[in-house]
């Protein structure tokens, strides 16, 4: 999992906002070249992206298929890979019959029971599994232990209040921590394996 | 002016207790590095402030640690360390901010009953060293909320507890920092120390 979060740990404000985020998804690739490379380079380590069915149904294929289409942006590494990397949506109610933008094509629905689903993907070979979000899939594979590994970047800022991704847990988590890095732009990188009890 | 620093254990979601104030998932086996950050943070302290629910068991707790005789004979110098910290607990003064209390029963500490901004601010402009806040989580929420804190030391402890007791969440609009840095630590702690923005 690679998620943004705020100071007070939200991933969100209250209603969605998340334009507080040093980078907030956006086509604008200013942000700490450094922290760029942290976030390619861990995007290149994966074979699959599980994404939410929102996001299917707003666009996140069409979004970086669009956004691979120019070589000479300085988002291309990034937007390449996720745009040819195979997207699995897990959704007990949407089918491939519903069109999406973007299309099906690098993409597949998984449904079913969700534990068994994703750890039956997980034992499949291949390279790792990466979710950005949305905030309640997040959530639910938070609450049943199924992410090895966090990276979690703190923004320079405290919210106050908003969407949290580990509300749901019904117990406490420990974690080892891998590795902790400061960017110039401020975020601090915490990365974490999950200790299984 | 006196400075303001923030120190305060905290879980990777954001909370410095649990819903009913748990410490449980606090990381108590600290290595050397840290327990000298710890030191170096605190080395210039003449002035703890304490919200008068922590300060019914910090009070006491470090009274006991300095001056029970049996740790002052212990020649294992981490013991003897331990000791001085809680000399220094117990001997620097002490601020309760309280609504309650009328008198304090305690010693080296004051109580503070007025408007908390106004007291912080006189205390600030007196003449002295630097100025520490340890908790709890209401008085510390109330402290963020008046802007005077000038130093953040967040001990980032590898644990998410899912629910518990916020800091930030008096804020009334985003608070944006400047990262001083950020230090790992091998017991698993990240200490993040950040210093507010001010407009």
């Amino acid at each position: 999992m690679e998620t943004q979060v705020s100071i007070d740990g939200f991933i969100a404000e209250p209603d969605g906002n998340t334009n507080w985020m040093i980078w907030n998804w956006g086509p604008d690739w200013t942000w700490d070249k450094e922290l760029q490379k942290h976030h390619t380079d861990l995007t290149l380590s994966a074979d699959s992206i599980l994404i939410s069915r929102q996001m299917a149904e707003e666009g996140f294929i069409a979004h970086w298929q669009k956004a691979s289409e120019n070589s000479e942006s300085p988002q291309f590494a990034f937007a390449h890979h996720v745009s040819k990397t195979h997207k699995v949506v897990f959704s007990n109610t949407l089918t491939k019959s519903v069109a999406i933008s973007g299309g099906w094509d690098t993409a597949d629905i998984v449904s079913g029971n969700f534990v068994e689903q994703i750890n039956q993907l997980k034992s499949k070979p291949g390279k790792n599994i990466l979710v950005y979000g949305g905030a309640t899939l997040v959530s639910s594979l938070i609450k049943e232990r199924l992410i090895d590994e966090f990276h979690i970047l703190v923004n320079p800022i405290a919210l106050g209040n908003g969407l949290s991704i580990f509300r749901a847990m019904a117990d406490k988590q420990n974690m080892i921590l891998l590795q902790s890095k400061s960017f110039s732009c401020g975020v601090v990188l915490l990365q974490y394996k999950r200790i299984t009890n | 002016m006196r400075k303001l620093k923030l120190q305060v254990q905290i879980s990777i979601d954001g909370y410095i207790a649990g819903v009913n104030g748990e410490m449980d998932w606090i990381t108590w086996s600290l290595d050397n590095a840290i327990l000298k950050y710890i030191s170096d943070l605190n080395k210039d302290i003449d002035c703890i402030l304490l919200g008068r629910v922590l300060a019914e068991g910090f009070i006491p707790h470090w009274k006991m640690e300095a001056t029970d005789p049996t740790k002052k004979r212990d020649f294992v110098k981490e013991m003897s360390e331990q000791y001085d910290f809680a000399k220094k607990m117990h001997e620097t003064k002490k601020v309760v901010f309280t609504k309650s209390l009328k008198n304090s029963e305690w010693e080296n500490t004051v109580l503070a009953t007025g408007d908390l901004a106004t007291e912080i601010n006189t205390l600030k402009n007196q003449h002295g060293g630097d100025i520490v806040a340890y908790g709890g989580a209401a008085f510390v929420s109330s402290l963020i909320k008046t802007g005077l804190i000038d130093e953040f030391h967040l001990f980032v402890n590898p644990v998410a507890i899912g629910k518990g007791m916020a800091i930030f969440k008096e804020l009334e609009s985003k608070q944006d920092f400047n990262l001083v840095k950020a230090t790992s630590f091998e017991c698993g702690i990240v200490v993040i120390h950040y210093q507010p923005k001010r407009n």
